[in-house]
């Protein structure tokens, strides 16, 4: 059963320069305005109980889908069918009053998403409990703090228990212990089998709430499916189209034309289970697995792995040799992990590389760039890498 | 198309309750007196037309045409209901703007707002409106043709409803409507015989008395409130004009408002 059916959906927006563009177009039915795309012939499926991530630079259409698949606008071209209540947070406390009290913005608003008076006087408490402002319901909301405000609008909208939420960009809500209460309710909501589509930068939480994941470039899908697998390629595509085509492409440093006796087939992160994974958290444990092919008979070469940042600095490198173990031996498909107990970068994102080289470490065989990893973190300190410290003051 | 109109309040009661209060409570927030200026703004208005020309200028009418001597009371029975009319009508320019922000983030029943918006501008008017029967009552005009009030008054309604859902869309796309409206009310006032009664208009001008939508409604209030008349004709032609006007505007809502959200 799908929840939502989109096919081809465009939008275009007519933009006049001036008002008065638009008599003269109506007057004289002679275009007056250039054209606007905003959303090109996307198309998705998304059956009850899935999640859905959004992603895209900053124009790529993503709030515009979000509208139409709300409803506040119609698309230019194409047909979309909705199953279900759909309640969308486009934008935080957007119908509130701010003379009004809390309480009664909570019956506007509810009553704007869509409830009935008999369900809003059932949820009032557990809204006014969730938000935590049962000190201050009864004041004008004109006299809350921005925090205060988004808490309630939070709450009303996550109440209405829709069969689709939508959600844009709302979910860094209020202080840090408030922005995970959400979050665990977004979770929740998807536990319980509900349809989410959420849009936002923070690929952290896609990746955590999202199973499959939408990429918009300039109106236009440019990739979807697997959220791990879209993320990843939008990562790369972020860090610059040079190192794409490094990882894309086995560069082959060996004598031009030659075949390399060892051929690197793939480099990629790995949690303790053997999952393979494209973010991680600091101070966690991560696995890099080196899965090689060797193209002769046996080959005794040596291994190096470095964590190399987005733009080729070196974090950190590692060879075989260097550690004074003995060359390894490729033949056949061979994998070679290198595990790191503690990760110890607190923010970023950066990627690893490997490197195979002779017995003796003068000739390069082949070498090649894993995917990046993205590292979130909610640690308090600054910079790089992270460090045991202790304030003495 | 047109039955959602009238369904829509019945459909979203809370949400068509929460926009009434909204609009009310909006209007007098952080005033002191509340409710009671909508009393006693209607009131002072009257003392003014009482002090201008029944005190100072004397105008007395002929009660053959008009039913009554006296130019206040005949002032007030077609300026009242046009104030309700012309409240709603220039409120309507700032309708939709005013909501963007919920029109562009928040799918629901947009038709609630201008029915809610109507509904209070009739329900205030209609506080002085009934302050002033109950002085009409005292002078002895009060007559069994004044149980037609509710039903002129729906028509009326309506007739306002049409004209404030097209200029509320209309003037999404052409802001300049805001600006020209006042001027256009002021026009349309002494265009319609509330200053003065239609006899006294030349027979020259009598066409653009009889193009007027507004001059059935305000003789309709003429005729049933002083001279004890009521004129199924007139009622007639008022009905038309509400139909015509309500059609029009829907009409037109319906052809813009997928537009709104883009625009806004």
């Amino acid at each position: 059963m799908n929840a939502i059916c989109a096919e081809n959906l465009s939008k275009y927006y007519r933009v006049y320069i001036k008002p008065f563009d638009r008599l003269k177009e109506a007057l004289l039915r002679r275009p007056c305005h250039s054209l606007v795309t905003s959303l090109k012939e996307v198309s998705f499926n998304l059956a009850k109980g899935e999640t859905l991530g959004i992603i895209g630079e900053n124009g790529a259409g993503k709030s515009t889908l979000l509208k139409i698949l709300a409803g506040t606008t119609h698309p230019s071209s194409g047909r979309l069918s909705r199953e279900g209540r759909i309640a969308a947070l486009l934008e935080l406390g957007s119908g509130f009053h701010p003379e009004f009290s809390g309480r009664t913005n909570i019956h506007l608003n509810a009553a704007l998403l869509g409830l009935t008076e008999q369900e809003i006087r059932e949820r009032e408490k557990s809204i006014i409990a969730f938000s935590e402002l049962e000190a201050v319901i009864d004041r004008p909301v004109k006299t809350y703090s921005s925090g205060m405000y988004v808490r309630l609008a939070f709450s009303i909208a996550t109440s209405v228990d829709p069969d689709v939420l939508i959600v844009d960009e709302a979910l860094s809500v209020g202080d840090q212990r408030f922005a995970q209460k959400c979050v665990d309710r977004m979770v929740g909501f998807r536990n319980s089998g509900k349809t989410i589509i959420v849009c936002s930068h923070s690929m952290f939480m896609i990746n955590e709430l999202c199973e499959k994941t939408l990429w918009l470039n300039h109106g236009e899908v440019n990739g979807s499916g697997k959220t791990s697998t879209v993320i990843s390629e939008y990562l790369a595509y972020l860090e610059g189209p040079e190192l794409t085509q490094a990882s894309q492409q086995p560069t082959v440093t060996a004598a031009s034309g030659h075949v390399p006796e060892v051929i690197i087939e793939s480099v990629e992160f790995s949690d303790p289970d053997q999952h393979k994974i494209n973010y991680i958290k600091m101070s966690q444990p991560l696995a890099i697995h080196v899965n090689t092919r060797c193209t002769t008979g046996d080959f005794m070469g040596h291994l190096a792995i470095s964590i190399e940042k987005a733009d080729g600095q070196m974090l950190f490198g590692t060879t075989t040799k260097s550690q004074g173990l003995p060359a390894v031996r490729f033949s056949g498909e061979r994998q070679v992990e290198l595990s790191i107990p503690s990760f110890p970068f607190i923010k970023g994102s950066c990627r690893a590389k490997a490197l195979i080289a002779d017995e003796n470490v003068l000739r390069v065989i082949d070498e090649r760039y894993s995917d990046p990893l993205l590292i979130e973190s909610e640690h308090p300190e600054f910079g790089m890498i992270w460090m045991d410290h202790a304030w003495k003051c | 198309m047109f039955i959602k109109w009238i369904k829509a309040p019945f459909l979203h009661k809370t949400l068509f309750w929460g926009f009434v209060s909204q609009e009310i409570k909006g209007r007098y927030a952080g005033s002191m007196g509340g409710l009671l200026w909508s009393i006693i703004t209607p009131l002072a208005n009257m003392l003014i037309f009482i002090f201008v020309f029944s005190v100072v200028f004397k105008i007395r009418l002929k009660p053959v045409e008009t039913g009554t001597e006296s130019f206040v009371m005949f002032l007030l029975t077609g300026l009242l209901p046009w104030i309700a009319f012309s409240e709603a009508v220039a409120a309507s320019t700032g309708m939709f703007i005013g909501k963007a922000n919920l029109i562009t983030k928040v799918a629901f029943p947009l038709e609630l707002v201008p029915t809610a918006a109507i509904f209070v501008t009739f329900i205030l008017n209609g506080l002085g409106f009934i302050l002033f029967l109950i002085y009409l009552a005292f002078e002895g005009y009060a007559h069994i043709t004044w149980l037609y009030l509710p039903v002129i008054t729906v028509v009326f309604m309506i007739f306002t409803l049409g004209i404030v859902v097209l200029i509320a869309s209309l003037s999404v796309f052409v802001r300049d409507i805001q600006q020209v409206m006042a001027s256009i009310l002021t026009l349309w006032m002494y265009l319609t015989p509330i200053l003065y009664p239609v006899q006294m208009v030349p027979e020259s001008m009598q066409f653009f008395i009889k193009i007027n939508p507004v001059n059935p409604f305000v003789e309709l209030y003429h005729q049933t409130l002083l001279q004890h008349v009521f004129s199924y004709p007139l009622l007639g032609q008022a009905a038309g004009f509400a139909v015509l006007s309500f059609i029009f505007g829907v009409w037109f809502y319906n052809k813009s408002r997928n537009a709104f959200a883009d625009v806004l």
